[in-house]
């Protein structure tokens, strides 16, 4: 009896490789194991016999030994065995979910978009968890009853060969009724499943919009929505676990019914004179040995009906491929001069929908660039090419004359010192999330990077100071905070190309001026690209790109384009910055 | 026996556990749980139960009925054959050898012992062909009772999971905010489901063969002392034994449980952690050192299953040793009483197989034990969250909120402090003694520098954290009286980080007002300046949005979460600095629309931009947790602090 597509069990096989000598030792125990299991009752047997009823009293002393050392040392191998599969199985998914976590690592931004969190961590820790069974005592168990199973079987033969033929055809019904009902136990547990990762999802939505579900105190009807969902889930759960059990309930009345007609066939087989009472009973003996580890079959069936779900589930994400990985001739180079150029690159993140369109930059060692737009028009997009988080659909992004694409990836993004636009930090303390970029930073240069970016004072009043935790992803700093720790990570990274998207964009004009001023320190041999809406950041910009829809409207420096007649950068510049700001009629 | 070395297992992202190991009444809130959960199962439980007990009792019948036949029907017809042939009484020997070679299941299999077509005397093949169809009949009986005990196992464990997880999740609804930002989400994903999915697994099944073993263990007991009281005293005294070695696991298991429960939770918390940053992690190229944090905690998590598992082992190997010890002493003693006849060798077959039928259940019901503390552990950690208090409720004499709103919002020497991360550490205040009022019809702008306390204090007035000392007061009423879903209801927070749910955008909108009309999304959607972007997607209001927005543009986040809270139509609108992400112009354009559609209505807005400033009617400058500044646009320009300098900058 094949557990279903065998196809999930292969793709286990390098898993299992490293262990092969163990698994090897522990069949080896279990077979030894198994024999010792079915030697008692031959003991047993002669005491009976021989001295019970022969009344053969010298024999009894070293039968009595015998019974008594049997029962130690499978207990001591028993024990071993235990050993060996917990081990085995344990270290199995500790592989399974190490390697899993280094791949997923590794997968693209557009993978983490497609796929909640929730469903993710629920796939690493909850099916590997499952996938362990494999290796389990149960699984073991197949090892011991297959060793029966041969036994009997070959016995069975040589007593009778009708009884024997019997014992086949009630092996087939076993098989017929496996058959029969394991479609529908699989099509319901993956259903389960399904079901499950849905639920997870939108508790974890819900928990990570805690604040939004509380506003509009949508608590009840997100409890109706998770009510649907536990409902369903468990609707099929109990489908899946119902037809498991009339399952393994048919096995056991199979098997009941089966041993007795073997039972009265066999007796009356002996009526005819064809076989021995004696016989009789040892083929019953047997035929417990054979049908036994059938009923135990039927358990495992439930359970690798679980574990080939869940390796499907795990190798679902083994099979991803990263969609942005380095090349096989990869260059890698120790530290870049920031020189960056655009060739009409374009990008778009679903077909037909282009949201950069041939955008052509060159951008010298040491510039800043600024990047401007109305919002949505694809200014993190053109950081985010950058950092290679996707590759450009068209044209090439070079750095130092070197398509990014030949770069090693670690080396590219080595490069950079970051400030996303959400403050992306770590439940660790505020030390380590600033040494985040380059870990072996000394404590000056952190406490350096801290002060550029005017959060060295705040941090010193705290009572833990650098080695506050920050509570999870940031929740226990005020957004503003959050911001200046991720711009001071940047700037310990000490990259050789900074990138602020909208870095200051929660602070007041005097935190923000202050560091600008501490920036332009920083700013010294190292290209910068910023995005910002405040024109004041940005005024001192090499070059300042003004996108709209995808392309480029206007682009030069600060005197450049307000020099420019009817230009769109000085009529938002007066707008917003000059005497214009002030609309007196407009107020309330 | 049960030693083992206690690792490291502080590691970074795995702080100690907090839960009280101790509790007053570890036991009660078993029974809590039970009474909450199981009790409302009784009718089928208890069916279940009954089920399972006849169940288990007749295993002793079959076998006691088996002997009755082989003793009355067999024997009878063994005196009379006797005297034909030596064969026939060789057989019958054979036959009362049976049970010793099978295993214990198939004793009761034997008791039609065949031989229905015989010619032996007719009144006896008929007895035994009618026992055989009788014996084949019970077999299917049991097996139907079997199948109905499972399945109403089954169905009661589905229930109660299904309603422990809705409580978990309602109470998780309930708590406040600070207790969700204690607690990561990953971790409390990994109590609602990990957690509860053990208890499902393991909680009736653990009850029914407690019951079973229970039921087995009495009657075996009851029938070995009324066969033969020595053989039944010495089988009873090797019980404490079992309950010595189990009791000295048992704490270390338990122990070593609640770490591994723990470094789970701690897991979860990690992995969903990190793989939401994923994009820092791969931006500094730090894949490996996530790697190695990840690979410390699984480690710390291997290491403890690997030492659980050992100590159960052991456990499992000792109480083997008892076991076999125990059985080979009844089968030995007995041989040599059947040797010197003190005893017949059916009746010692018979207490030697009860004997036998009794380790199992003494065995799996000290097996139970483990398994039972180990539920407790669980059931410990799910408690925790369903125990804990929930800080904001309503009054009992809570009333509306006052529509409309005709005074205003008061707030008044209100103070607060976030809860020190130690338990007797020391409480910084954040606000302190702040006082203002914003008339009704009015919009105040609060203003101040990073982290001075605003958003803090825009949570306290949507009553999402409680003042620690102060009142707000919203027309007059404290805010604690008002009635929290009405109140949620008529005041609209935007919240400083837009929170987007996975869903379409127009679910997101409708966040609110579940079932608005399509032109109310579209009024708020263009309110919000968003309309026109929707507009230039495939399925427009239809478009999927990924977890937390990620699909989208850090301003579109922001007008998105913006639109939710507009459609609500609120009296009071907060807004926290929500559009710092929006470029000078799209920003202006929302404070015209603001201005057209707010007119009459009371706002709290929060914001870094003059020019957000000057639509507003007062200006709370915050400094350090404390009002610095208050007054209108023009008495601050003049006055030279905070504002002035602002205004300056942005002005120039
Ligand atoms: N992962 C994604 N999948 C699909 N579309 C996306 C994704 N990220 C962004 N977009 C779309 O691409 C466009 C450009 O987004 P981008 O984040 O680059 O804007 P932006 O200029 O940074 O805007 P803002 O100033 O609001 O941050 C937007 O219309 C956005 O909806
Ligand atoms: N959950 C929390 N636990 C502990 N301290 C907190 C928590 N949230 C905020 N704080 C602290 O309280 C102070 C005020 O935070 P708040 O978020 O109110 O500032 P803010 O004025 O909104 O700043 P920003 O303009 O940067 O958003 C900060 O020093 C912050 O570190
Ligand atoms: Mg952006
Ligand atoms: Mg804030």
């Amino acid at each position: 009896m094949p557990p279903q597509p065998s196809g999930s069990f292969t793709r286990m096989l390098p898993f299992v490789r490293p262990y092969r000598a163990r698994l090897f030792g522990l069949f080896g125990l279990t077979v030894m194991l198994s024999v010792l299991v079915m030697l008692p009752p031959l003991v047993m047997r002669s005491v009976i016999n021989d001295v019970l009823t022969d009344g053969q009293r010298e024999k009894f002393l070293g039968l009595a030994i015998c019974m008594i050392m049997l029962p130690l040392l499978s207990s001591f191998l028993g024990y071993l065995q235990t050993l060996g599969i917990a081990f085995v199985g344990q270290r199995f998914v500790y592989d399974i979910r190490v390697s899993l976590y280094k791949h997923l690592l590794r997968l693209s931004q557009r993978y983490f978009h497609r796929n909640s969190t929730g469903k993710i961590v629920n796939r690493l820790m909850g099916d590997s968890g499952t996938v362990q069974q494999m290796v389990t005592a149960q699984s073991i168990n197949i090892i011991s009853d297959l060793v029966c199973a041969a036994f009997a079987i070959s016995a069975t033969f040589l007593i009778s060969w009708r009884l024997a033929i019997l014992l086949c055809i009630i092996v087939t019904v076993f098989v017929v009724n496996y058959r029969m009902t394991i479609g529908r136990i699989r099509v319901a547990t993956k259903g389960a499943r399904t079901a499950g990762d849905r639920m997870s999802g939108g508790v974890q939505n819900r928990l990570i919009g805690n604040v939004a579900v509380k506003s509009f105190g949508a608590e009840e009807r997100e409890n109706l929505v998770f009510h649907d969902h536990s409902t369903a889930t468990l609707g099929l759960g109990k489908q899946a676990a119902l037809a498991s059990n009339a399952f393994s309930m048919n096995t056991q009345l199979i098997q009941s019914l089966g041993q007795s007609t073997i039972y009265f066939l066999g007796c009356a087989l002996v009526l005819v004179g064809d076989i021995q009472y004696g016989d009789v009973v040892a083929f019953s003996a047997y035929a417990v040995q054979l049908l036994g580890p059938a009923v135990r079959f039927s358990e495992l069936v439930r359970q690798l009906q679980n574990v080939s779900i869940a390796t499907d589930r795990l190798f679902e994400i083994f099979g991803e491929d990263p969609e942005v990985d380095t090349a096989t001739d990869a260059i890698d180079a120790e530290r870049l001069t920031g020189e960056v150029e655009f060739q009409n690159v374009s990008f778009y993140y679903e077909e037909g929908n282009p949201v950069i369109k041939e955008f052509s930059l060159h951008v010298k060692a040491g510039q800043t660039i600024a990047l401007i737009g109305p919002t949505g028009c694809g200014k993190s997009t053109i950081l985010s090419l950058i950092l290679r988080f996707y590759d450009v659909t068209g044209g090439a992004l070079l750095m130092d004359g070197i398509n990014i694409r030949d770069l090693d990836l670690h080396c590219l993004r080595r490069q950079f010192g970051i400030v996303l636009q959400e403050p992306l930090l770590f439940n660790v303390s505020i030390y380590e999330n600033i040494r985040y970029g380059r870990p072996e930073a000394s404590r000056e240069e952190i406490i350096a990077a801290a002060t550029v970016a005017e959060i060295h004072s705040f941090i010193e009043t705290l009572p833990d100071g650098y080695n506050t935790i920050v509570g999870d992803s940031g929740v226990e700093l005020s957004v503003g905070q959050k911001q200046r720790i991720t711009i001071a990570r940047a700037v310990a990274a000490d990259p050789a190309i900074l990138i602020m998207d909208e870095a200051t964009s929660s602070l007041d004009s005097d935190s923000e001026q202050a560091i600008q001023r501490a920036m332009d320190r920083v700013l010294v041999n190292r290209t910068c690209f910023v995005v910002a809406h405040r024109l004041s950041t940005i005024r001192n910009a090499d070059q300042i790109i003004l996108l709209d829809g995808g392309l480029i409207a206007e682009k030069g420096n600060h005197q450049e384009l307000m020099a420019l007649p009817h230009g769109r950068y000085r009529e938002l510049y007066e707008k917003h910055m000059g005497a214009g700001v002030i609309h007196d009629g407009e107020e309330e | 026996m049960f030693g083992f070395q206690e690792h490291y297992r502080n590691y970074p992202h795995r702080p100690p556990r907090r839960e009280k190991e101790e509790r007053a009444g570890e036991e009660s809130h078993f029974w809590r749980f039970f009474r909450r959960y199981v009790l409302p199962h009784k009718w089928v439980l208890m069916l279940c139960l009954f089920l399972i007990s006849v169940n288990a009792c007749s295993t002793y019948l079959m076998s006691f009925y088996g002997r009755l036949v082989v003793d009355t029907i067999l024997v009878v017809r063994t005196t009379e054959t006797t005297t034909e042939s030596d064969t026939e009484l060789h057989s019958v020997h054979e036959r009362d050898r049976n049970p010793t070679e099978l295993p214990s299941t198939s004793q009761g299999h034997r008791m039609d012992m065949g031989l229905s077509f015989t010619d032996r005397p007719p009144e006896a093949g008929h007895k035994l062909f009618v026992l055989a169809l009788f014996y084949m009949g019970t077999q299917i009986t049991l097996n139907f009772l079997a199948r109905m005990a499972t399945r109403s196992q089954i169905i009661v464990a589905q229930g109660i999971t299904g309603n422990l997880r809705e409580d978990m999740h309602r109470k998780v609804m309930e708590l406040d905010l600070a207790y969700h930002q204690a607690h990561s989400p990953g971790r409390l994903l990994s109590r609602i489901l990990s957690d509860v999915q053990v208890l499902q697994d393991q909680m009736v099944g653990t009850m029914t063969s407690l019951v079973r073993c229970t039921m087995l263990i009495v009657v075996g007991v009851t029938i070995l002392l009324c066969t033969n009281w020595r053989m039944g005293l010495i089988v009873f005294g090797l019980l404490p034994l079992y309950i010595l070695v189990v009791n000295q696991a048992r704490p270390k298991i338990q122990h070593l449980t609640r770490e591994l429960r723990h470094t789970n939770s701690c897991l979860w918390g990690l992995t969903s952690q990190k793989l939401e940053s994923i994009k820092a992690i791969q931006a500094y190229g730090r894949e490996h050192a996530e790697q190695l944090n990840y690979r410390r905690l699984i480690s710390t998590f291997l290491r403890d299953a690997l030492t659980q598992q050992r100590v159960s082992a052991t456990m499992g190997r000792t109480m083997g040793i008892i076991t076999a010890g125990g059985q080979v002493g009844t089968f030995l003693l007995g041989a040599k009483w059947v040797l010197d006849g003190k005893m017949t060798l059916g009746e010692m077959l018979f207490v030697r197989n009860t004997a036998l039928t009794l380790f199992g259940p003494v065995v799996e019901l000290s097996s139970l034990n483990i398994l039972f503390s180990n539920l407790q552990v669980v059931l410990q950690r799910v408690v925790d969250v369903l125990d804990h208090p929930v800080k904001i409720v309503d009054a009992p004499d809570a009333v509306d909120f006052p529509i409309p709103v005709a005074k205003g919002v008061d707030v008044r020497h209100v103070s607060f402090a976030y809860p020190a991360s130690e338990p007797d550490g020391e409480e910084e205040p954040v606000l302190r003694d702040v006082t203002f009022s914003v008339p009704a019809g009015t919009w105040l702008c609060v203003m101040g520098a990073s982290g001075s306390g605003k958003s803090t204090l825009v949570n306290l007035l949507a009553r999402l954290h409680e003042p620690k000392s102060g009142q707000i007061l919203f027309d007059g009423v404290d805010l604690r009286k008002l009635r929290m879903t009405d109140l949620r209801r008529h005041i609209g927070l935007v919240p400083q980080e837009a929170q987007i749910f996975s869903g379409t955008v127009r679910d997101n909108i409708c966040y609110g007002v579940p079932g608005a009309e399509p032109n109310e999304i579209m009024a708020a959607a263009k309110a919000a300046e968003l309309h026109d972007f929707i507009l230039t997607m495939k399925v427009q209001y239809e478009t999927l949005i990924g977890q937390r927005g990620q699909s989208l543009s850090g301003g579109q986040r922001q007008r998105l979460s913006l639109a939710r809270a507009l459609i609500t139509n609120p009296e009071v609108l907060i807004l926290d600095d929500c559009t710092s992400a929006l470029d000078a112009n799209t920003e202006g354009k929302i404070q015209d629309t603001l201005a057209r559609i707010l007119v009459g209505k009371t706002a709290i807005i929060v914001s870094q931009r003059v020019s957000m400033a000057k639509r507003c009617h007062h200006i709370c400058v915050l400094e350090d947790g404390t009002v610095s500044e208050f007054g209108t646009h023009n008495q601050l320009v003049g006055s030279g602090g905070f504002y002035a300098r602002l205004h300056s900058q942005q002005t120039e």
